[in-house]
C-alpha cells in the first residue's frame, strides 16, 4: 500500500508545475542570481594566489625566516598562498597603488604592513603577518625567562600553526560571501513546504474532493500521509542536489566541502520543508490562503533571519534571541553548512543536524494527530 | 438485512438546522434513493454516514456497526461517488482508476483485473491513456465514478453523479447504476432530478428542509397524491357550463379549462381517458392534442410540502 501511494504520487508530483518550479527551478535561478551579484569573486577570492612585495630593509634571522615561511604556505590544494615579489619601496607602492599587488610587507627591525583594498587576500595576508610576529616574541619571550621551556613553547606554537593554516588558512571555508548560498540551500529545503502544501490539500476532506475520497477509503491515515511524505522528499531531495550539483561544479560555488554530512542536511531539510507545508495545510483546514501565508511567513521569515538577506541579521539573531535562532530551521541548516565548512566543529554539526531531525518528527506527528479520525464541520 | 440505519439524526451549522431528528433504513440489494430539492440536507446526511462530518445527535450504524473515522474495515466495504469530481489530474484515466483501487485492494493481479473491469464498465476504453482535462464533462462523470467503484464494494454512495452530464452519458451512467445493483450492490443515490430517481431507485425517501418527509417505493409514494392520472385536451372554444358534466364522471376529481386547455384530474380507475373523450364527441366539441400524465414525485412533493420539487 506505501510503494502504490509513493509510485503515484512521484509521478503526480513532477507532473505538478508548481512542485517542479519550487523544488528545481527557483533554487537555481535564485543561485545564479547570486552567482552574478557576487559569486565570481567568491571563487577569485578562494583560490588565487595573494601577490605581495617584500621591501628588506634590515638583514635578520627573524626576516629570513618570516620570507620563508611565506613561500613555504599553501592551500589546501597545494597552491602556494603568497607570490613574493622582491622589490623596492617605491615600486612596491606604485604596484599597491595600481591594485596588482594586496599589500607591501616592510622587513626592518620590526615587520609592518602596508595594505590596499580590504578583501580576503588582505585578511589573510595581515592575519598571517601578525601571527608570525605574536608566534616570535612569545619564543624571544620565552628564551628570555627560562631558556629550558623555549621547546614546549615551540611545540605549543607548532599546534597553533596547524591551528592558524586549517582554519583560518583555508581560503574558501572563511568566505562570508559563501553564506549566502548556504542560506540559499537553506531557503530551498523550506520551499519544500510549497509541495507539503499539495499533500496537505489531499489529505483532508474538507480540503479538496480528493482528499474526501481518500479520507473515506480503506487506507490507515498514517499509511496515506508516509507515503506521500516519502515521495515528496525523493523529489525534493533529489531536485536539491541538483541544485547543489549546479552550484559546486557549474557555478564553482565553494559549497559542500564535506559531501556526505552535507547530503544528510539537505535531506533533513527537504523533510522539514515539505512537512512544514504538510502541516500547514492540517492546521488551516480548508483555507488555502491561510496556508499559503503560513508557509511563506515561516519559510521566508526563517530564511531571511538565518542570514539570506543580510549575514548580520543571523549574527543578531544569535546574540539577541538564541533559542530562536537555535530553532529556526532554516538556521539549523544554515548552521551545519557552517558548523562543517568554517568551524569543523562535529558537535556543533550534531547538534544542529539533531534539532533539525527533531523538528521534523514534531512536524509528523503534529500533523498526523491533526487529521487523525477528524470529522469536519463541512466538507 | 439492513445495511444502513441512521436514527434520530441532527446537524446543526450554527443556527441553521441541517438535519433534523432524520431517520432512515437501507437494506441489502437496493438503489436507495434520497430526493429533493437543492439544501436539503441529501449531502450532508451522507457526508454524515460516511463519518465525513460531525453531528450533533443520533446514531448511525453501517453494516450493523458504528461509522467512525477509523473504521477502516468498514469503509472497505464501501464505495463513494463524490459529487465534485475527485481524480489527479497529472494522471492518466487507468493510473487514477488504479491509484484509488489500490487504497482497497492490495493484489497487483487482482487490481489489475478489477481495473480493466471498471474501465470497462464505464465504456474508457478508448480514453485509458487520456489525461481527466482531455475528457468531456460525461467522460469525467464516468472517470469519478470508476475511481469509486473499481475496488467492488457492497455498499456504493453516489451523490448526483450525473451533474451537469449529457443526456447520452446520463443514461449510459444509470444503467450502469442498474448493473452494479443487479451485480449485487446496495447503493444509496442521492439527486434533485426526480426523473432519475424514479427510474433507478427501487425505494426513496423524499427529504426538505432536513426531514424525511416521505418514504417508500415509487408506486407508494405516487399513491400518497389525490391524483393519480391528469389529462390535458387542447381545445380552442370550450363553453365552461358543460364543466360541472365532466365532473360527474366517474372518478374525475376535477376538471378546469385554462388557456384553450381543459385539465381534467383522475383518482383510480381505468380508461379515464376514453371516458372524457367520448363525452366530448358525444357534445360535439371539437378538440386538437391529448396529453395523459400519470403522477409524478414532484406531485408527490407538492402535495406534502405545498411547493414544487425544483423550487
Amino acid at each position: 500500500m506505501f510503494w502504490h501511494i509513493y509510485k503515484y504520487r512521484v509521478k503526480s508530483l513532477l507532473k505538478t508545475k508548481m512542485s517542479v518550479f519550487w523544488a528545481f527551478i527557483y533554487p537555481i535561478l535564485l543561485g545564479t542570481l547570486f552567482f552574478v551579484t557576487f559569486g565570481s569573486s567568491i571563487n577569485k577570492n578562494s583560490i588565487e594566489t595573494i601577490d605581495v612585495a617584500i621591501v628588506k630593509e634590515a638583514e635578520s634571522e627573524k626576516n629570513d625566516s618570516f620570507v620563508e615561511m611565506m613561500e613555504k604556505v599553501e592551500f589546501e590544494d597545494g597552491k602556494r598562498i603568497f607570490n613574493i615579489l622582491n622589490l623596492d619601496l617605491k615600486s612596491a607602492e606604485k604596484q599597491l597603488e595600481d591594485e596588482s599587488i594586496v599589500g607591501i610587507v616592510r622587513l626592518g627591525d620590526e615587520i609592518t604592513l602596508e595594505m590596499g583594498k580590504t578583501g580576503l587576500g588582505a585578511s589573510i595576508l595581515k592575519e598571517f603577518t601578525d601571527e608570525y610576529t605574536r608566534r616570535f616574541e612569545l619564543i624571544e619571550d620565552a628564551a628570555t625567562i627560562d631558556y629550558t621551556r623555549i621547546q614546549d613553547v615551540i611545540e605549543v606554537n607548532e599546534n597553533r600553526k596547524e591551528y592558524v593554516e586549517e582554519v583560518s588558512l583555508g581560503g574558501e571555508k572563511i568566505d562570508t560571501e559563501a553564506q549566502y548560498f548556504y542560506a540559499l540551500i537553506g531557503m530551498a529545503c523550506l520551499f519544500g513546504s510549497f509541495i507539503g502544501m499539495v499533500l496537505g490539500k489531499d489529505i483532508q476532506a474538507v480540503n479538496s474532493p480528493i482528499g474526501a475520497r481518500k479520507t473515506v477509503s480503506g487506507t490507515k491515515r498514517l499509511t496515506l500521509m508516509l507515503g506521500d511524505l516519502a515521495a515528496a522528499v525523493s523529489i525534493h531531495f533529489v531536485g536539491l542536489l541538483l541544485v547543489v550539483v549546479y552550484l559546486k561544479y557549474i557555478l564553482k560555488i565553494p559549497v559542500f566541502s564535506q559531501p556526505l554530512p552535507c547530503v544528510a542536511v539537505v535531506f533533513l531539510g527537504c523533510v522539514m520543508g515539505v512537512e512544514l507545508g504538510q502541516f500547514a495545510s492540517c492546521v488551516a483546514k480548508g483555507s488555502e490562503g491561510m496556508t499559503i501565508a503560513i508557509s511563506l511567513a515561516i519559510s521566508l521569515g526563517s530564511s531571511a533571519l538565518s542570514g539570506l538577506m543580510s549575514p548580520d541579521l543571523k549574527r543578531l539573531m544569535d546574540r539577541v534571541a538564541p533559542i530562536v535562532s537555535r530553532l529556526n530551521p532554516s538556521s539549523a541548516i544554515a548552521d551545519c553548512f557552517y558548523s562543517l565548512s568554517i568551524y569543523s566543529d562535529y558537535t556543533r554539526f550534531a547538534k544542529s543536524l539533531t534539532i533539525l531531525a527533531v523538528e521534523a518528527v514534531v512536524l509528523v506527528v503534529l500533523s498526523f494527530f491533526a487529521v487523525r479520525r477528524n470529522k469536519y464541520v463541512s466538507v | 438485512m439492513e445495511v444502513v440505519r441512521v436514527d434520530n439524526l441532527v446537524k446543526r451549522y450554527k443556527e441553521l438546522v441541517a438535519l433534523d431528528h432524520l431517520s432512515i433504513s437501507v437494506n441489502k440489494g437496493e438503489v436507495f434513493g434520497l430526493l429533493g430539492p437543492n439544501g436539503s440536507g441529501k449531502s450532508t446526511l451522507m457526508n454524515c454516514i460516511l463519518s465525513l462530518l460531525k453531528y450533533s445527535k443520533g446514531e448511525i450504524k453501517v453494516f450493523g456497526q458504528e461509522m467512525k473515522p477509523d473504521s477502516y474495515d468498514l469503509k472497505r466495504k464501501i464505495g463513494v461517488v463524490l459529487q465534485n469530481v475527485a481524480v489527479f489530474d497529472e494522471l492518466t484515466v487507468r493510473e487514477n482508476i488504479d491509484y484509488f483501487c489500490g487504497l482497497y485492494v492490495t493484489d497487483k493481479n487482482l487490481r489489475k483485473q478489477y481495473v480493466d473491469e471498471a474501465i470497462k464498465f464505464v465504456g474508457l476504453e478508448d480514453f485509458t491513456k487520456f489525461y481527466p482535462k482531455k475528457l468531456s464533462g460525461g467522460l469525467l462523470r464516468r472517470l469519478n465514478i470508476a475511481c469509486g467503484i473499481a475496488h467492488k464494494p457492497e455498499l456504493i454512495f453516489m451523490d448526483e453523479p450525473t451533474v451537469a452530464v449529457d443526456p447520452q452519458s446520463r443514461n449510459n451512467i444509470l444503467e450502469g447504476i442498474k448493473e452494479l445493483n443487479r451485480q449485487g450492490a446496495t447503493i444509496i443515490y442521492t439527486s434533485h432530478y426526480m426523473e432519475e430517481v424514479e427510474q433507478i431507485c427501487t425505494r426513496i425517501a423524499i427529504i426538505d428542509k432536513g426531514k424525511t418527509i416521505a418514504v417508500g417505493t415509487n408506486d407508494e409514494l405516487k399513491a400518497l397524491t389525490p391524483t393519480s392520472e391528469k389529462i390535458r385536451i387542447e381545445i380552442l372554444d370550450f363553453d365552461e357550463s358543460k364543466l360541472p358534466e365532466i365532473k360527474e364522471l366517474p372518478h374525475v376529481t376535477s376538471a378546469t379549462y385554462e388557456e384553450n386547455h381543459l385539465l381534467v384530474s383522475c383518482k383510480g380507475g381505468t380508461h379515464n381517458l376514453i371516458r372524457v373523450l367520448d363525452f366530448l364527441k358525444n357534445n360535439n366539441v371539437n378538440f386538437g392534442r391529448v396529453y395523459s400524465e400519470l403522477p409524478t414525485l414532484n406531485d408527490v412533493f407538492l402535495e406534502i410540502t405545498g411547493k414544487e420539487l425544483r423550487d
